[in-house]
């Protein structure tokens, strides 16, 4: 896959809000290609279906304050070849609002960067994304307005193989709900769901009496 | 006391699982390994089957199934890495990502942070071991920063050493040195 912008989404999930994410920045960036890593593996074979090109996007949804066991797994086997891109950005995210928990993740992906001598051209880094439910991000309403301003801004630059702008990583991370009330309203939301199911959501399989 | 450990090395070192666990032993510690290597650990694929179908259990039947119940029940919850990027290794990230049974989609505040509310009260101190073949500051504040983010979110005590390939004794003691204190040695 020989593309001037490639764009990686490694979201286990299939049609996750990476993919979204990823497809949004896609029409906007001229000759940029998408692949999604979902469901997938084995990550060996990545050379020749990575082919080669100008600079490389990849879009990681977090796990436990980190990057995804999958953007792992694509990291490893990506130092394991000559960097086929000359450039790299990255597009962390996560449900929660507070940057504070993607700050370490982007570090990694930053330090993956600059350790294989890349140019990195900077990283988004946006709250919220549980909320897109995998909806393409046009349609995911004004809670995402700030990320689509953040994201057209960084598809303007990375077209030109340029840094993300200040403006747009701090676009990004400015959440349109703050955690108080997204605790509130998801805790409310999460009960009622539980009640409509039945379910015993806070079972204790393996408590300990000690 | 129970110690539980997630082996997520690619290959065996001088610094092995084995060795910490004799530690441990010495220390009165009965400690259950996983070796990622050697086993079946399939990823969490964020199914919702241990908030749905088998509450606070992974539905994946294989042998990263008792990583949840361990990371429940054990006093001590180590892992033992490569430092990847700053991060864990991809086995080592792979099994840790199968602790999702043991956190509740509920949010609470927490360091003035928001948090998922975990399902037991009762956690595990952490123990973070990670090896790099030789000194690297930049992926040890890396790693040291995301040990403490993965305490953070586990609302639990934690420690982390990093061990280079050269200096495996004189850090293997300052792991013992830790596991004596926890043991009720020091405090």
């Amino acid at each position: 896959m020989n593309s001037r912008v490639l764009i990686v989404s490694t979201s286990i999930r299939k049609s996750s809000n990476s993919l979204a994410i990823a497809h949004y920045i896609k029409a906007r960036i001229r000759g940029a290609q998408i692949m999604d890593i979902a469901r997938r593996w084995d990550m060996s074979g990545l050379k020749e279906e990575l082919g080669t090109g100008e600079t490389l996007i990849i879009v990681v949804p977090l796990y436990h304050d980190t990057i995804s066991w999958t953007a792992t797994a694509f990291l490893e086997e990506l130092a394991e070849l000559p960097f086929p891109f000359r450039n790299m950005a990255a597009i962390v995210h996560s449900g929660y609002p507070e940057a504070v928990h993607r700050s370490a993740a982007v570090d990694i992906c930053r330090y993956f960067a600059e350790s294989r001598g890349v140019k990195w051209l900077g990283e988004l880094s946006p709250g919220l994304t549980s909320v897109v439910a995998g909806r393409p991000l046009e349609e995911a309403g004004g809670l995402f307005r700030n990320l689509r301003k953040a994201l057209d801004k960084a598809a303007a630059a990375l077209e030109r193989s340029e840094q993300i702008p200040d403006k747009a990583a701090a676009l990004s991370k400015r959440s349109s709900v703050p955690p108080r009330l997204l605790k509130v309203m998801g805790n409310i939301s999460f009960a009622m769901e539980a009640k409509r199911k039945g379910l015993d959501v806070k079972r204790q399989p393996y408590s300990r009496n000690d | 006391m129970h110690a539980y450990m997630i082996d997520g090395t690619c290959k065996k070192r001088e610094l092995s699982s084995e060795t910490i666990a004799a530690v441990l032993k010495n220390n009165g510690w009965n400690t259950r390994m996983l070796t990622v290597r050697n086993a079946s650990v399939l990823p969490c694929t964020a199914c919702n089957g241990c908030s749905e179908r088998r509450i606070g259990e992974c539905v994946i039947q294989d042998d990263g199934a008792e990583i949840a119940e361990h990371a429940a029940t054990s006093d001590l919850f180590i892992i033992l890495s490569e430092v990847t990027f700053g991060g864990l290794s991809s086995l080592a990230k792979r099994a840790f990502e199968r602790t999702l049974p043991n956190i509740l989609p509920y949010f609470t505040m927490y360091r003035k942070e928001l948090h998922h509310v975990l399902r037991y009260p009762r956690r595990p101190h952490m123990l973070f071991l990670g090896w790099l073949p030789e000194p690297d500051e930049q992926q040890e504040i890396l790693f040291h920063r995301f040990t403490e983010r993965s305490a953070v979110n586990f609302m639990t005590t934690h420690k982390t050493v990093v061990f280079h390939g050269c200096h495996i004794q004189e850090q293997l003691e300052e792991v013992s040195r830790e596991i004596y204190q926890l043991s009720g040695g020091g405090l």
